[in-house]
């Protein structure tokens, strides 16, 4: 007797179990008595059999969807806690949830703290590195690259090029050699030594005044000089001792003043007062040197 | 919570830099200020102090001087009389001297004679032309008792005395001695290491000095007295026409002048302080100068001028008197004590009024900003009806005008 035989997915949901009691009793009572239904099932049995052998090691591990499943789900419950919302709360676009985010942020811990640590040592070192710099640059002139730099005694050989905020007007230049001229400013090839002149040498050389000598000024150089001239003719016997020393004392006087006046009229060419007390102290000496060369000459006629 | 904690300290901070920065300028501000006074007047105390001690050695000067010059006495051989030589001279006789060592005083007196007295010397000789009286006279000394000396020649002795006519004119030169002329017209000395002393002299005086005080007293006509180191002092000087100058300079030291009736007078120091006391001439020119030191007047509460004042370098303008200001230049304020830091700065002078503005020109008295650094300093303005000129100018020294 032959029923119509069961359908293969039914016969194959019979398999899995997945059939309601009912359903699942008339299945097996069918294939018991039908030949061919119990040839299909005991088919998809041989097969289901093969299948579970060839996927065997696989089923020992546990699926990743389910770890990462059971971690988040453990993490969600641990962030739920932290907050103190209820589990029904949405992560909306409020205020409170904004600010909670921040503070999140600030809640430090050691891996946060070293890391945070490290980010503000590197940006302080680079404040310092980067205002290093810039000092050199304003104490030195352009920067050497590396390659330009002398070293040792090289550098004594090295050219040097004037900086233009050195002034015109020389310098003294000390010949020591030191860590100093090694910070080095030396950038180009043009060399232009510099002058070695003394000071005084600079303010009082006859040739030096003479290129800058105000208006009458020249006239009175003449006649210093030439009174200076007569003077040293009459010698030691000109003055004595204690006059001598009162002289030098008033002249000394007399060119400090021709100095400080000098350096105010020499700014002020225009200003009447200045240049008058200049000249007014040009006369004084040229009155002094007049009354010493007098009595020079008589010292000279006496010898 | 804790954010909003942390908000408001920021928003605190925030709104109180501003003035935190506001009260430090402000106090660096003041800060700078009471420096710039204290700096000032400790210029003022070392410039006052440098003057003291260079009065202080040139006193040690002529204290040295007199010690030089009285043991040149004592080395000098011993003379046993002293000498005497007359010579008759007209009343205007011109009488001449030069010593090398020794002191020499010259009186004026009633005779038509001139006679030399000297003491410590060998010979004196009275040169005259072959013309009696004589108009000129030349006092010749010697060392030796036979010595003949000649025209020109500087002997040495311990001291001469001449008298002279009063009408005379006295020419004296020394190198190491004193000079005190008296009571003659016309005094004419010139001392290389000495002080010069003129005293009633009737027509003119011509000082000049090496290293030696100068002292001018009761004298008419024109005056010029110089020193090089030493002072200058002049008293009671009296013009006797327009045109007669009185000039008085020193290189270092002091010059001093009181009761001087000409109408230009000039008075001047490299370093040294000037003080003139006494009434302006009515159309007077006056011009004190000083490279290193103070000027300062001292007139009647009633005097008339039109002031100069200029301090080129340092130093301040102080004036009792209200000075109706022609230009405030330099950034100096009209006030009372220019410069100073007890002036308030813009302040009116006492009794200032303002003047017409000048044609082309702009006057604001009283709105001129102090200056940064209150260096030249000038004054120009009038007191009164302006009748007198005064000049005064220091490089480096302060101004003071003050009432007797």
């Amino acid at each position: 007797m032959t029923k119509r035989c069961i359908d293969e997915g039914l016969l194959q949901a019979y398999m899995d179990g997945e059939l309601s009691g009912e359903h699942a009793a008339e299945a097996a009572a069918h294939v018991a008595s039908c030949d061919a239904c119990a040839a299909a099932l005991a088919e998809f049995e041989n097969d289901s059999a093969f299948f579970s052998a060839a996927f065997a090691p696989d089923d020992s591990i546990s699926v990743p969807t389910e770890v990462l499943r059971s971690r988040v789900n453990a993490s969600v419950a641990q962030l739920e806690d932290a907050r103190g919302f209820g589990r029904g709360r949405s992560n909306g676009r409020s205020f409170d949830g904004f600010l909670a985010s921040l503070s999140g942020l600030f809640s430090f811990t050691p891996q946060r703290a070293a890391a945070f640590a490290s980010v503000l040592a590197v940006v302080a070192a680079g404040i310092i590195y980067f205002a290093v710099i810039k000092q050199k640059d304003t104490d030195g002139g352009p920067r050497p690259s590396s390659g330009e730099i002398a070293s040792g005694d090289a550098q004594k050989d090295t050219p040097k090029v004037i900086q233009s905020e050195v002034t015109p007007t020389p310098e003294v230049v000390t010949d020591a050699g030191g860590p100093k001229k090694e910070s080095a400013k030396v950038v180009d090839v043009n060399y232009k030594p510099r002058r070695r002149v003394n000071k005084t040498e600079r303010t009082t050389t006859p040739e030096a005044k003479k290129e800058l000598g105000l208006p009458g000024e020249k006239d009175y150089w003449s006649a210093i000089a030439s009174l200076e001239t007569t003077i040293k003719m009459g010698g030691d016997r000109t003055l004595k001792p204690a006059l001598r020393v009162q002289y030098e004392r008033n002249l000394a006087i007399l060119d400090s003043a021709i100095e400080q006046t000098r350096k105010v009229a020499a700014q002020n060419p225009k200003d009447k007062d200045a240049v008058g007390f200049l000249m007014s102290a040009y006369q004084s000496k040229v009155e002094l040197l007049t009354k010493v060369a007098d009595q020079a000459q008589v010292a000279a006629l006496g010898r | 919570m804790k954010s909003s904690f942390l908000t408001t300290v920021f928003a605190l901070a925030l709104a109180l830099a501003p003035q935190a920065a506001a009260q430090t300028t402000g106090t660096s501000q003041k800060t700078e200020t009471r420096t710039r006074t204290e700096t000032r007047t400790q210029r003022e105390i070392e410039r006052e102090a440098e003057r003291q001690a260079e009065r202080e050695e040139r006193e040690r000067d002529r204290q040295e001087r007199e010690r030089e010059q009285e043991e040149a006495r004592r080395e000098t051989r011993v003379r046993s009389a002293a000498v005497e030589r007359t010579s008759s001279a007209e009343a205007q006789a011109v009488v001449s001297l030069c010593l090398s060592q020794g002191d020499v005083i010259v009186r004026g007196w009633d005779k038509k004679e001139v006679r030399a007295r000297a003491e410590g010397a060998g010979n004196v000789r009275l040169l005259t032309p072959n013309v009696q009286p004589a108009p000129r006279v030349e006092v010749l000394v010697a060392d030796d008792e036979g010595e003949e000396p000649d025209s020109g020649d500087c002997g040495s002795a311990d001291q001469i005395e001449l008298m002279v006519p009063r009408g005379a004119t006295v020419n004296v030169r020394t190198q190491n001695g004193h000079i005190d002329v008296s009571d003659v017209s016309d005094a004419r000395a010139e001392a290389l290491s000495g002080d010069v002393e003129v005293r009633r002299i009737a027509k003119a005086v011509t000082i000049s000095c090496l290293s030696g005080d100068v002292s001018v007293t009761d004298v008419s006509g024109p005056v010029h007295a110089t020193t090089v180191s030493g002072s200058v002092e002049a008293r009671n000087a009296r013009s006797l026409s327009a045109g007669d100058g009185f000039e008085a300079k020193s290189t270092s030291g002091d010059v001093t002048i009181e009761n001087v009736g000409h109408s230009e007078v000039i008075a001047a120091a490299i370093s040294g302080s000037l003080l003139y006391t006494g009434a302006l001439a009515r159309g007077g020119a006056y011009d004190f100068k000083t490279i290193s030191g103070d000027v300062t007047l001292e007139l009647p509460p009633d005097s008339s001028f039109t002031l100069h004042a200029k301090v080129v370098v340092s130093g301040d303008i102080n004036t009792d008197f209200p000075v109706k200001t022609l230009a405030v230049g330099g950034g100096v304020p009209a006030s009372g004590s220019s410069g100073g830091p007890s002036s308030p700065p813009g302040a009116p002078l006492p009794g200032a009024t303002p003047m017409p503005p000048p044609q082309g020109g702009r006057v604001k008295p009283g709105k001129m900003k102090p200056p940064k650094e209150p260096e030249q300093v000038r004054l120009d303005g009038t007191v009164g009806s302006g009748d007198a000129t005064v000049n005064m100018s220091s490089f480096s020294g302060s101004l003071h005008l003050r009432k007797l």
